[in-house]
């Protein structure tokens, strides 16, 4: 049987990406034996398949060198989760699935928020500090270098110096893991494009993400309408996922406040993590929306499906945005909510009869008349649910991303690792012991 | 993009200051450390010294106190040791008095030093954080540019796809009409013919026209939807232009039995493709055909500010002929009362002839046997495109009150809604 290594951040790693690794890893056995390598102190082993084993990612070498695996597969994302999986990543070519074609973030945090780095920051004119931090600047300025030559120093520079985390979407930094792997994978046609115009040569392929919906009962939803004082007559606007600038919650509550004005039913919920609950209602207080808000914080995820369905209508905003696929945008729609989301390129794979789309360009603007238009139009909202849930399980049923998935597999296998390229020093070479 | 053409001089300058300013600190430093003079000990025990030496000592007794010489040498030394024993006095404290300030103006120099010193260590933190602060609003200022000119490009980016696949669908078409053209080149169509042909066209325009500006019809049923449960138990309803037909669809899901006249013959036959009842032909033709009393309801949406006074009123005379009593009127129009209404709806349309006021409309009706009439303004504007009220903070209440006053009434008569219906009974 084909053994896999798969690295990946599992449950309970706070990003999407580990729910998204728990719903592949039940769809690669019986066909696969996997081992997963992960950087979280206590799996929840609950959330994953028995027949997978689970080890820290520090013991990957030992268990390499014992008995090398068929194929490595990388889970890479733009967050602090995924930082272990680059050395194993260039030290043993395999199939990347990349995530979100912007790394820089997260791979810039590894350099400039070291230890060295941040006593730099702290002192930026003394000469010890600067010397100090030295190394790890110039590892960062290298990898900057070599994808972006003509922008580099320029690039670490600006990065250097200022304050903004817009600049790093236009120089996303995936030249490194792309040109290291044998095959990758993506979720969405934007990404594919994207990665073979800037990487000429790399073999990219496009697995749909698993998605489907769950049941839920109409008990459990008027018992959570219930609990959180929803009337019959009130219309609630969810919005998903994790609180972070990128999810432009305070649009959402704009609009919520414009639309209250003529529909004042409208209501707002907000699902997920909140890294500051406080600071958030008093921008919801602040916008005069907090009495007609919401805000739950991290509901458990078997919960999840019941809070999307009691949202009339759900709003999914990204921006600035890493051109990920978003799971929990498939998840709402799955669920056959109305939704209203960002017309973004890398989401384009919705059909247009399937969701809203708000362009960016006046998303406030554009998210108030769509609140409008679904309060008032029961047959709307009833058409872009179907037809968002059709769309769902047409093209993310979970056994047509397992086919997909089972192919890419074969075809990173069949490849040969990728040819060595002038990388920057410090970037681990291949082991091609194995 | 090269660099800005100064930076790397910029930054060697910042480095030359920097340099600069630690070897000054470093003086600074060790001008902190002032040697104290009134401190000097010999200085103090010469001035204790002086302290005692000051007054005379006390004379020894006289040797010969009888003697007269002796008594008048004391009588003239006497003055002369006095006024020396003023001078030294007045010499000490002086000399004290000036120590004392010279001590006490040292240790306000050294105050002075020290609290110098401290400002100068402090300007460079104090600079750092201005370049600090001035950093992030530059950072902040680019992060905003590059954020509008993000969104406008992904924007740009969108509705380059819909334009790319437009022209797709725009060259599929060329191609259907190249062939059409081909197989029709050298053969006149008859008159006929021809003539249903540009009918067509022009009918084609104006659907296309709709599309545009009305919106297409998923958008026109959700707008219409409200409209069904008006004839509940009313029919058969007409309805008057019925253009696509997605007004006959919601009473047709509504279990009411509807048909529909429509002068565009390309639309009327789209919606008999569908399996609507609709007539292709003349509203007022058609409402003439229909026996007294036989229809339960009559629509018309976006038609009546189509029609020259003259045919609205026979339009309306022919309605309440054909309704049964009891019968419902119900004509959705242009709120002509509304400026945005006149301007952005209104307009817009080359094909619209009398704009009118809710009231006209209302007493046409009226005038034509139409009782229980009322309107029903629909489509409000978008509330942030209206004046906003002035907030009640920093200003007088009653400057408050006016200003908000007269705003309301302008939203009025500037933003307000900008369709109505008009709701008659037979």
């Amino acid at each position: 049987m084909t053994r896999l290594a798969f690295f990946s951040p599992v449950p309970p790693a706070a990003t999407g990406i580990a729910d998204y690794a728990a719903d592949v890893l039940r769809l690669l056995p019986p066909r696969y034996a996997v081992d997963v390598f992960h950087d979280v102190a206590a799996p929840d082993h609950a959330r994953l398949p028995s027949s997978c084993r689970v080890y820290p990612h520090a013991d990957f070498a030992a268990r390499q060198a014992e008995r090398p695996y068929d194929l490595a597969m990388y889970q890479l994302g733009n967050g602090p989760a995924h930082d272990f999986i680059y050395a194993p990543l260039a030290r043993v070519p395999g199939l990347l699935v990349l995530h979100d074609l912007v790394l820089h973030h997260s791979r810039a945090r590894m350099f400039l928020d070291s230890p060295e780095a941040r006593a730099y920051a702290r002192a930026p004119g003394s000469g010890e500090a600067r010397r100090g931090a030295g190394a790890v600047l110039a590892h960062y300025a290298d990898e900057v270098r070599y994808s972006y030559p003509a922008a580099g120093d320029r690039l670490v520079m600006a990065q250097l110096g200022t304050v903004g985390d817009l600049l790093p979407y236009a120089y996303p930094l995936f030249r490194l893991p792309v040109e290291s792997s044998r095959l990758v994978a993506v979720h969405n046609a934007f990404m594919a494009a994207a990665v073979r115009e800037e990487v000429p040569g790399a073999e990219v392929v496009r697995v749909p993400m698993p998605m489907e919906a769950a049941t839920v009962g109409a008990a459990a939803v008027a018992a959570l309408r219930a609990r959180h004082g929803i009337a019959a007559g009130d219309f609630v606007v969810g919005t998903f996922g994790l609180v972070t600038r990128e999810k432009r919650v305070e649009t959402v509550a704009r609009a919520v406040a414009r639309a209250a004005a003529v529909h004042p039913a409208v209501r707002l919920l907000v699902v997920g993590p909140v890294a500051d609950g406080a600071a958030l209602e008093e921008r919801l207080r602040a916008l005069g929306v907090m009495s007609r808000a919401m805000v739950t914080g991290r509901v458990p995820f078997a919960d999840l499906p019941a809070y999307i369905e009691l949202a009339d209508a759900v709003v999914h905003l990204r921006y600035p945005t890493a051109r990920e696929t978003s799971a929990a945008l498939l998840r709402v729609l799955a669920q056959g909510r109305p939704t209203v989301m960002a017309d973004l390129e890398n989401m384009a794979e919705v059909p247009a009869g399937a969701a809203i789309r708000a362009d960016v360009s006046d998303e406030e603007g554009e998210v108030t008349r769509a609140i409008l238009r679904l309060a008032a139009s029961s047959s709307l909202r009833a058409r872009l649910g179907r037809a968002a849930r059709e769309f769902v399980a047409r093209e993310h049923a979970p056994a047509r991303a397992a086919e997909a998935y089972a192919a890419a597999i074969e075809r990173a296998r069949s490849r040969p690792d990728p040819p060595p390229r002038p990388w920057p020093s410090h970037w681990p070479a291949p082991d091609r012991s194995a | 993009m090269d660099d800005h053409p100064d930076l790397a001089a910029l930054r060697a300058r910042l480095e030359e200051e920097e340099r600069a300013y630690a070897r000054l600190l470093a003086a600074l430093d060790g001008l902190a450390v002032l040697p104290h003079s009134a401190e000097s000990p010999d200085l103090w025990q010469r001035m204790t010294r002086l302290n005692e030496l000051w007054a005379p000592a006390t004379p020894p007794p006289p040797a010969f106190p009888w003697s007269s010489v002796q008594r008048r040498m004391d009588a003239r030394l006497a003055p002369v040791l006095q006024r020396q024993t003023d001078f030294n006095s007045t010499l000490v404290q002086a000399l004290n008095g000036h120590l004392e300030e010279t001590s006490r103006l040292h240790g306000r120099l050294a105050e002075l030093v020290s609290v110098l010193v401290q400002y100068l260590q402090h300007v460079l933190p104090v600079m750092d954080a201005r370049d600090r602060v001035s950093t992030a609003l530059a950072t902040t200022r680019a992060e905003l540019v590059l954020e509008t000119f993000d969104r406008r490009q992904e924007s740009l980016a969108r509705r380059l796809d819909a334009l790319l696949a437009l022209r797709d669908r725009v060259e599929t078409l060329s191609e259907e009409v190249r062939a059409i053209r081909g197989a029709l080149e050298g053969q006149v169509p008859p008159v006929a013919t021809a003539a249903r042909a540009a009918g067509a066209i022009e009918d084609a325009r104006y659907v296309a026209f709709e599309n545009r500006f009305r919106g297409g019809s998923e958008d026109l049923r959700e707008r219409l939807a409200g409209y069904v449960d008006l004839f509940a138990g009313l029919a058969p309803v007409v309805d008057l232009g019925c253009g696509r037909g997605e007004f006959l669809e919601l009473l047709r899901e509504g279990g009411i039995a509807g048909r529909g006249v429509e002068a565009n013959a390309q639309a009327a036959a789209a919606c008999r493709a569908r399996g609507l009842d609709v007539v292709e032909g003349d509203l007022v033709d058609f409402l003439g055909r229909q026996p007294a009393g036989s229809l339960g309801g009559i629509f018309a949406a976006q038609v009546v500010e189509h029609l020259p006074p003259a045919v609205l009123q026979d339009a309306l005379g022919a309605a309440h002929r054909a309704l049964r009593p009891g019968g419902r009127l119900v004509l959705e129009t242009v709120n002509t009362r509304s400026v945005t209404g006149f301007l952005e709806v209104y307009l817009r349309d080359l094909t619209h002839r009398t704009p009118l006021h809710p009231d006209t409309l209302r007493f046409l009706a009226a005038a034509q046997g139409f009782t229980d009439v009322r309107v029903e303004t629909r489509s409000p504007v978008d509330p942030a495109a209206r004046l906003q009220a002035v907030p009640a903070e920093g200003l007088p209440s009653r400057a408050v009150e006016v200003l908000n006053e007269n705003a309301a009434r302008l939203n009025a008569l500037l933003y307000g809604d900008q369709e109505y219906v008009l709701i008659a009974s037979r």
